[in-house]
C-alpha cells in the first residue's frame, strides 16, 4: 500500500469515528431530551399606551418584571379601547397565541369579556374590577386603601384649612374606598379637616381634572390636594396655585416645593404573586389577592423635604399600626348621610370594601 | 514482510481501539443521559403526586376551618352569649388545644396572647376570611370570622399546640417507604411525621438534603409541586415538597430512590444489557459475514486458480501424450527397421550398431512409455485392465527380466516367495508386474555392489483376498531421510552430482506410486542412506485359484531376445495374412519382421483397399492400423465382417494409442486381438502364432535356425552390447545336445553351484511323484493342471541346464494353452489335444532321460567330481 492509500484508509477510520460520535451527541440532544415544557404565556391587555406614564406604564412595568423574574412571556395589547369591541378580538388572539392567562387591566373590560371568560373555562382571567365573578375570573388589587389612609393621615397634619381637595374619577366601590380610607386618616390625625370630593366622570380628562382642582382650591380654600386618575394634571395645578399636593403613581420629587409623596402601587411585585399563583394553580383555591402594605405592595413613597421629620414619624407610627395587624374600617363608622356603616365591635370584611363600597365616610362633601 | 504484518496488526488493533473508545464514550454518554432523563422523568412523576398527597394533606386543614365555619355560622344565627361560651366549650375538644372568640375591640388589648402580631392570619380573619396561621412556640391556628351582615364581629379560632400536632396532622403516606412532613414555608417544620427522631434531625441537616429542599423550595415558587434527586450520605433519596395553598404551610418529605425507582432502573438495566447482547450479536454476525465474504472470495479466487491450475495441468497431460504418439510413431519405425538390420546384416560392426541403436530405442520407449503413463494417470485416464493371471508366471517375467540386469552389473539376485501365496489371482497384471519391475530397476540401477532381493510375502489372507506385500532391498546408495518424502513426486532424482550417469526420467517412482494407489495399496520405503533402501508395497488380490504357488525358483526362460540372434518360433507359408497401414514404414517393418515366418503377406495402404483385397482372396488373418484416413480400422472391420467368408477371420488392431480401455474398445468393436506399436516381433509373431490356423503352422522352429534366411546368426551375439563377461556361451543347437548342460544350469543359478546342486538334488527327489501327476493329468485331461506342470518342467529343465527337455515341455505347455484359451474352437482345441497326446510319450521318454542323468550326475558330484568344463 502506498501512502496516501495509507492515508486515505485513515481518515476513512476517523471519518467513521466522528460520524458515529456525531450520531450519538445528535441523538442525545435532539432524540432523548423530551420537548422542552412549553415556556408559559400570560397576556396584558391595557387601554392606553404602555409606555404613557401613570397606570398604563406602571401596570405593565409591573407584569413585565414579574414575568421576567418568573420566566413566562409576556403578550401585551394596548391602546384597546373599551366597550369597542376591541377587548374581546385582544381576548381571543391571546388565547390562540397560546395564553394561559390574561389579565384585563381596564375597569370595564371585564364586562365586555364577561361571555369569553365563560367560554374558556381552561383561561385564567384577572380583572381589575369587581364587577364579573366567575369561576376562572380572578379580580386583582391592592389594597390602596391603606396608601390612601397613611396619606390622608399626612394630609390631616398639613391641611392649615381644615379643607382637603380630592379630584376623583368616578364613583365606584374601588374610587369611593379610597376616598373613604383617605378621610379616615384625615381624621385620624385631624378630626376637624374635612375632604372635598369632584367628580370627573373620567379616568383621563386632563381639561375637567384641572378645573376641579382650580375650583376645588379658589372655591372652597383646599390646601392638600390629592386624586384618583390616571394622570396627573391636578399636580400641575396644585403646583401653579402653590398648595400641597400627594401625587397616586406619580413619582414627583423634585418636581415642585408642594410635592409632598405619592400614593404608590408596586405593581411588579403584586403581578409576581398573581402569576406565580397561577402557574402553581392556586388561583382557584385561593379567593383574592389583596396585597397590601404589609407585603409592601402599596406605600408612600418618599416624602419630599416639606414634609417634617415629626411629621413623617408620626405617619410611619400609622404604618406600623397598619402592618401589625391595625385595621382601618374597623370600629363605628358612620357615612355622611349619618348611617351606621360599622358598629363599634366590628370590621367591614375584604367582601363589601371589594365590592360594595357605596357610601362616603363621615366628614366627606361632594362638590357637585 | 513481517514489518508489513505488524503494521497491519497495529493497525487494526489501533482501529479497534478507537472504534472501542467511539463505543464506550458514546455508551457511557448515553447511558448517563438516560439515567439523567429518567430520574427527571421520575421527579416530575413524584412532584404530580406530591401534588395529589398535598390536596389530601390540606383536606385535613380544610376539615378544621370547615368545622370552625360551620360553628361561626351557628354564632351568626345565635348571637346570645352563653351559645357562644356553649359553642367554645363543644369545639375545645382536646388537651393542647385553646378555642377562643376575638372581638374587634379586644385585639387592640394582648389578650391570652394571641395577637396579630403573633398570628397574622388573624388579619385575614378579621378582613372577614378563613385563615391558618402557625407560630413556632404558640402553635397551629385556624381562624374564620364570624359576620354581622357584612361585617366580621368576632374571630373563631382554634389553636393547636406543637406537641398535639403529630397526633393529628401526620399525614400517613400511601407509600410506606415515603416520610411526609408539613413545615412552614420558610422551613421550619410544623408536623413531623411519626417517631420523627434525631436520625431524621441527620437526614434534614445532611448538606445534600438542604440543598434540594432549597432546590425544592425554588421550584415551588412556580409550581404547585416538585421533587428532586439527591444523593444524601445514608443513600439515594427523592425529595419532593407541594405547598399547602389555602396556609401558609408547605408539605414536604422524602422517598428512598430504590422504592421508586428500584423496578425501573432494573428494567432499564435489563434492557441496557438485552441491548448489548443484540450489540454483540450484531458485531458477531457482522464479523462472521465478512469472514464468510472474505472467504467466498478467497475461495472464489481459489477455485479460479485451481480451475487454471487444472487446466493447464490437463494441457499438458494431453500434450504430453500426443507428444508421445507422434514420438512413438517414428520411433516404430526406427526401431522395426533396426530389427531388419539386426536379422539381415551379415557384418559384424554392423549389428553392433544396431545393436546399439536397439538398446536407444529401447530406453527411449521407456522413457515414453513412462511420460505417456504418468500423462495418463494424471488426466484420469489411466484404467486398471483386470484379468485373472498366474502368479507364479508374473514373477517369473519379472524375475527373467531383472535377473539377468543383476547378474551383468555383477549383484545377487535372490527371491524368496512365500510357498503358501495362491497362484491365482484377479487383478492387472500387466501394472502389477510394471510396479515389480520399476522398482526392481531402481534397485539394480542405484546398487554398484551388493545384492538385490524381492521378496513376495502374505500378509494375511481373507474371504477370497490376500493380501501382498511386495519386498524390494537393495545394498545400494539408500535415500536421504529428507528425500524419502519427495520420492514419489515427478521427476525427482536425488544426488544428481552421484547419478549423473544413471539413466531415466525420474518418472518410475511416481508412476510406481500412483499405481499402487490406483490399486488401492500402499508403498513405503526405508531407507539408510549409503546402506540400502527396501521398498515395501502392500496391496490385495483378488483369489481365484487357491493352489498354493509352492517353491518358486527363478528358473529362467532364456528366450529373452536381448542380444541372442533371432529365430522365428514358427513358420506358416500356407498362411495368407493382410497388413493394412496408412505408413508405409510400418508396413514394411511388420513385413520383416515377419519375413522368418514364411508368411504369405500382402500389405495395403488403406480401409478401401483393404477391402477389395479381401474380397478378391482369402486371408487368414488381416492386421488392421487404427487410424488411417479415410475409413479407420474400426470402419473397415465392421465392412469387412460383411464380406462373405470373413466373419470369423482373426482380425488384430494395430494401434499408437496404446490407452487404458483401448483393448476392450477393440474387442467390443469386434477384433480379435489387437498390437500396440512399436510392434514388438516376438510378440508379432506369438499373436499370429495363436491366431493362424494350427494346421497351417508348421512345426515349431528348431530346425528352423539354419532354415532361416532371415535370421542367419553368427552363433555368438555379444560384441558391442553387454558388457560381455562370465556368461557361458551361448546355448548351442542342433547336434546332439547333452541332456543336460550343467554349465548352462549353473548360469541359470546364478553361478552359484551350491544352488545348483542343491535343486537337482530336490528334481531327483520328487521327479516320480511329479511324472505320475502328469500322467494322470493325461489320463483325466485335466489340460490345466497339465499345463501347469509343464509349465514348471519346462522352467526347471531349464534351470538345471535341460534344454531340449524345456523345450518338449514348452511345445507340450502352449498346446495345452491353446485348449484352455478362452475363445479356442473346438477344432482346435481337438487339434491341440492331438498334438500332446502324439508328443507326450517322446516328452515323457525325454523327462526319464533327463531324470536318469540327473540322478547320474547328481551321484558324480556328490562322489566329489566336479562339474564340466
Amino acid at each position: 500500500m502506498d501512502f496516501s492509500g495509507r492515508i486515505f484508509r485513515w481518515w476513512k477510520v476517523l471519518l467513521g469515528a466522528g460520524v458515529v460520535l456525531l450520531l450519538v451527541l445528535m441523538v442525545l440532544a435532539l432524540g432523548f431530551g423530551r420537548e422542552e415544557e412549553q415556556r408559559a404565556k400570560v397576556g396584558f391587555i391595557t387601554i392606553g399606551d404602555i409606555r404613557e406614564a401613570g397606570w398604563n406604564a406602571s401596570q405593565y412595568e409591573g407584569i413585565k418584571a414579574a414575568t421576567d423574574k418568573l420566566g413566562v412571556q409576556l403578550l401585551v395589547r394596548d391602546k384597546v379601547r373599551e366597550n369597542s369591541g376591541e377587548c374581546p378580538a385582544a381576548i381571543r388572539e391571546l388565547i390562540e397565541e397560546g395564553a394561559g392567562m390574561i389579565f384585563l387591566a381596564s375597569y370595564s373590560y371585564s364586562l365586555e369579556a364577561k361571555e369569553l371568560v365563560e367560554q374558556y373555562p381552561q383561561v385564567a382571567f384577572a380583572t381589575n374590577s369587581a364587577e364579573v365573578h366567575a369561576r376562572n375570573m380572578t379580580a386583582y388589587f391592592v389594597r390602596m386603601y391603606q396608601a390612601r389612609f397613611l396619606s390622608g393621615a399626612l394630609a390631616g397634619l398639613r391641611t392649615k384649612t381644615n379643607t382637603i381637595g380630592y379630584v376623583a374619577a368616578m364613583p365606584n366601590s374601588e374610587v369611593r374606598r379610597g376616598i373613604n380610607a383617605f378621610a379616615l386618616g384625615v381624621r385620624r390625625t385631624n378630626p376637624a379637616a374635612k375632604v372635598l370630593v369632584i367628580w370627573t366622570g373620567a379616568w383621563q380628562d386632563e381639561a375637567k381634572e384641572r378645573a376641579n382642582a382650580e375650583r376645588l382650591i379658589k372655591e372652597r380654600g383646599a390646601d392638600v390636594l390629592t386624586y384618583h386618575q390616571d394622570e396627573d394634571a391636578v399636580c400641575q395645578v396644585a403646583e401653579e396655585q402653590g398648595v400641597d399636593f400627594i401625587g397616586y403613581n406619580a413619582l414627583l420629587s423634585g418636581y415642585s416645593p408642594h410635592y409632598l409623596t405619592s400614593v404608590i402601587c408596586r405593581w411588579d411585585l403584586y403581578y409576581t404573586d398573581i402569576v406565580q399563583r397561577y402557574l402553581k394553580g392556586e388561583l382557584n383555591t385561593v379567593r383574592n389577592h389583596w396585597l397590601g402594605l404589609e407585603r409592601s405592595a402599596v406605600s408612600l413613597s418618599e416624602f419630599s423635604p416639606a414634609v417634617t421629620e415629626d411629621t413623617a414619624g408620626q405617619i410611619e407610627a400609622l404604618k406600623r399600626e397598619l402592618t401589625s395587624g391595625g385595621l382601618i374600617f374597623a370600629g363605628e363608622l358612620y357615612d355622611n348621610q349619618g348611617v351606621l356603616r360599622c358598629a363599634p365591635d366590628e370590621v367591614i370584611s375584604d367582601d363589601v370594601l371589594l365590592e360594595r363600597v357605596d357610601w362616603l365616610v363621615q366628614g366627606v362633601e361632594v362638590l357637585e | 514482510m513481517n514489518s508489513l504484518k505488524s503494521y497491519f496488526n497495529t493497525r487494526m488493533l489501533l482501529q479497534f481501539f478507537i472504534l472501542s473508545l467511539c463505543l464506550f464514550l458514546s455508551g457511557t454518554l448515553i447511558q448517563e443521559k438516560i439515567g439523567s432523563l429518567l430520574n427527571a422523568t421520575l421527579e416530575t412523576t413524584i412532584a404530580r403526586q406530591t401534588a395529589d398527597m398535598s390536596v389530601v394533606a390540606e383536606e385535613r386543614f380544610k376539615r378544621e376551618l370547615a368545622e370552625l365555619s360551620l360553628a361561626a355560622r351557628y354564632m351568626e344565627s345565635h348571637p346570645a352569649g352563653e351559645t357562644e361560651q356553649a359553642m367554645l366549650h363543644e369545639l375545645q375538644h382536646l388537651e393542647g388545644v385553646s378555642v377562643g372568640l376575638l372581638k374587634p375591640a379586644e385585639k387592640i388589648l394582648p389578650g391570652e396572647g394571641i395577637s396579630p402580631e403573633d398570628f397574622p392570619g388573624l388579619t385575614i380573619a378579621f378582613r372577614g376570611n378563613q385563615a391558618v396561621d402557625y407560630h413556632p412556640v404558640k402553635g397551629l391556628l385556624f381562624a374564620v370570622p364570624v359576620m354581622r351582615g357584612g361585617n366580621v364581629r368576632a374571630v373563631l379560632y382554634r389553636l393547636y399546640a406543637n406537641n398535639v400536632l403529630p397526633e393529628l396532622f401526620d399525614i400517613t403516606a400511601y407509600n410506606s417507604d415515603s416520610r411526609l412532613l408539613i413545615q412552614a414555608r420558610e422551613g421550619r417544620t410544623i408536623v413531623p411525621y411519626k417517631n420523627y427522631g434525631t436520625e431524621d434531625e441527620d437526614f434534614f441537616h445532611d448538606p445534600a438534603v438542604a440543598a434540594g429542599y432549597e432546590i425544592i423550595r425554588g421550584k415551588l415558587l412556580t409550581s404547585q409541586a416538585a421533587a428532586t434527586y439527591v444523593e444524601a450520605k445514608s443513600g439515594r433519596y427523592y425529595l419532593f415538597g407541594a405547598d399547602l395553598p389555602q396556609t401558609n404551610c408547605t408539605m414536604m418529605g422524602y422517598v428512598p430512590w430504590s422504592a421508586v425507582a428500584g423496578d425501573i432502573f432494573h428494567i432499564y438495566t435489563l434492557t441496557l444489557r438485552a441491548g448489548i447482547v443484540i450489540l454483540l450479536i450484531f458485531a458477531l454476525v457482522g464479523i462472521y459475514l465478512f469472514i464468510a465474504r472474505a472467504k467466498v472470495e478467497e475461495g472464489e479466487a481459489w477455485l479460479a486458480a485451481k480451475e487454471a491450475a487444472d487446466q493447464a495441468n490437463r494441457a499438458k497431460s494431453v500434450f504430453l501424450a500426443n507428444m508421445s504418439h507422434e514420438i512413438r510413431t517414428p520411433l516404430n519405425s526406427i526401431l522395426g527397421l533396426n530389427e531388419m538390420v539386426l536379422r539381415e546384416s551379415q557384418d559384424k560392426a554392423v549389428r553392433g550398431y544396431a545393436q546399439n541403436i536397439a538398446r536407444a530405442g529401447a530406453t527411449l520407449l521407456s522413457l515414453i512409455n513412462d511420460i505417456l503413463d504418468l500423462s495418463k494417470i494424471e488426466s484420469g485416464r489411466m484404467e486398471l485392465v483386470l484379468t485373472n493371471y498366474d502368479l507364479r508366471e508374473l514373477l517369473t517375467n519379472a524375475v527373467n527380466i531383472m535377473g539377468p540386469r543383476a547378474a551383468r552389473k555383477g549383484l545377487a539376485f535372490q527371491v524368496e516367495v512365500d510357498s503358501v501365496l495362491p497362484l491365482g489371482l484377479y487383478g492387472d497384471s500387466a501394472r502389477l508386474q510394471q510396479i515389480l519391475l520399476n522398482l526392481l530397476s531402481n534397485a539394480v540401477k542405484y546398487t554398484e555392489e551388493g545384492s538385490v532381493t524381492l521378496k513376495v510375502q502374505q500378509e494375511s489372507f481373507e474371504a477370497n483376498r490376500v493380501h501382498l506385500r511386495f519386498v524390494v532391498q537393495d545394498t545400494g546408495i539408500g535415500i536421504r531421510s529428507e528425500d524419502q518424502l519427495k520420492l514419489f513426486r515427478e521427476f525427482e532424482r536425488f544426488d544428481a552430482e552421484k547419478n549423473r550417469g544413471i539413466e531415466g526420467t525420474g518418472l518410475g517412482l511416481a508412476i510406481t506410486y500412483r499405481l499402487v494407489h490406483l490399486m488401492e495399496g500402499e508403498i513405503k520405503v526405508e531407507s539408510v542412506y549409503g546402506k540400502g533402501s527396501a521398498f515395501t508395497v502392500e496391496l490385495s488380490q483378488v483369489v481365484h485359484r487357491h493352489t498354493p504357488i509352492g517353491d518358486f525358483s527363478p528358473l529362467t526362460e532364456g528366450t529373452s531376445a536381448q542380444g541372442q540372434d533371432y529365430a522365428p518360433s514358427f513358420t506358416a507359408p500356407e498362411a495368407k495374412i493382410l497388413v493394412v497401414d496408412d505408413t508405409e514404414m510400418n508396413l514394411l517393418v511388420v513385413t520383416g519382421l515377419l519375413k522368418g515366418t514364411k508368411v504369405q503377406i500382402t500389405t495395403c495402404p488403406s480401409g478401401g483397399e483393404c477391402l477389395a483385397r479381401l474380397a478378391a482372396g482369402k486371408y487368414d488373418a488381416v492386421f488392421l492400423d487404427h487410424m488411417m484416413p479415410g475409413l479407420d480400422g474400426i470402419e473397415t472391420l465392421h465392412l469387412a465382417r460383411k464380406i462373405p467368408g470373413y466373419a470369423d477371420i482373426p482380425f488384430i488392431a494395430l494401434t499408437a494409442n496404446a490407452v487404458s480401455g483401448a483393448k476392450e474398445m477393440f474387442f467390443h468393436e469386434g477384433f480379435n486381438d489387437y498390437l500396440s506399436k512399436p510392434v514388438d516381433g516376438h510378440r508379432l509373431e506369438e499373436i499370429l502364432k495363436n491366431y493362424l490356423p494350427p494346421e497351417k503352422i508348421q512345426g515349431a522352429p528348431p530346425a528352423a535356425d539354419a532354415a532361416s534366411p532371415a535370421a542367419p546368426l553368427g552363433k555368438e551375439k555379444e560384441a558391442g552390447s553387454e558388457e560381455g563377461p562370465a556368461a557361458a556361451p551361448p546355448p548351442s543347437e542342433g547336434q546332439a545336445a547333452p541332456l543336460i548342460d550343467v554349465q548352462l544350469g549353473l548360469k541359470n543359478c546364478g553361478g552359484m553351484a551350491d544352488t545348483y546342486w542343491t535343486v537337482m538334488q530336490l528334481y531327483c527327489k520328487k521327479q516320480s511323484g511329479k511324472r505320475e501327476q502328469i500322467e494322470a493329468a493325461l489320463a483325466s485331461e485335466n489340460w490345466k493342471d497339465y499345463t501347469m506342470y509343464l509349465h514348471s518342467l519346462k522352467s526347471t529343465a531349464l534351470t538345471l541346464g535341460g534344454r531340449q527337455l524345456s523345450e518338449l515341455a514348452k511345445a507340450q505347455e502352449l498346446a495345452g494353452k491353446r485348449i484352455l484359451a478362452p475363445g479356442a474352437t473346438e477344432a482346435e482345441k481337438s487339434a491341440a489335444i492331438q498334438e500332446i497326446r502324439e508328443h507326450h510319450a517322446k516328452t515323457m521318454e525325454l523327462y526319464d532321460a533327463f531324470g536318469a542323468e540327473a540322478e547320474r550326475k547328481l551321484a558324480e558330484q556328490q562322489q566329489g567330481g566336479v562339474s564340466h568344463g
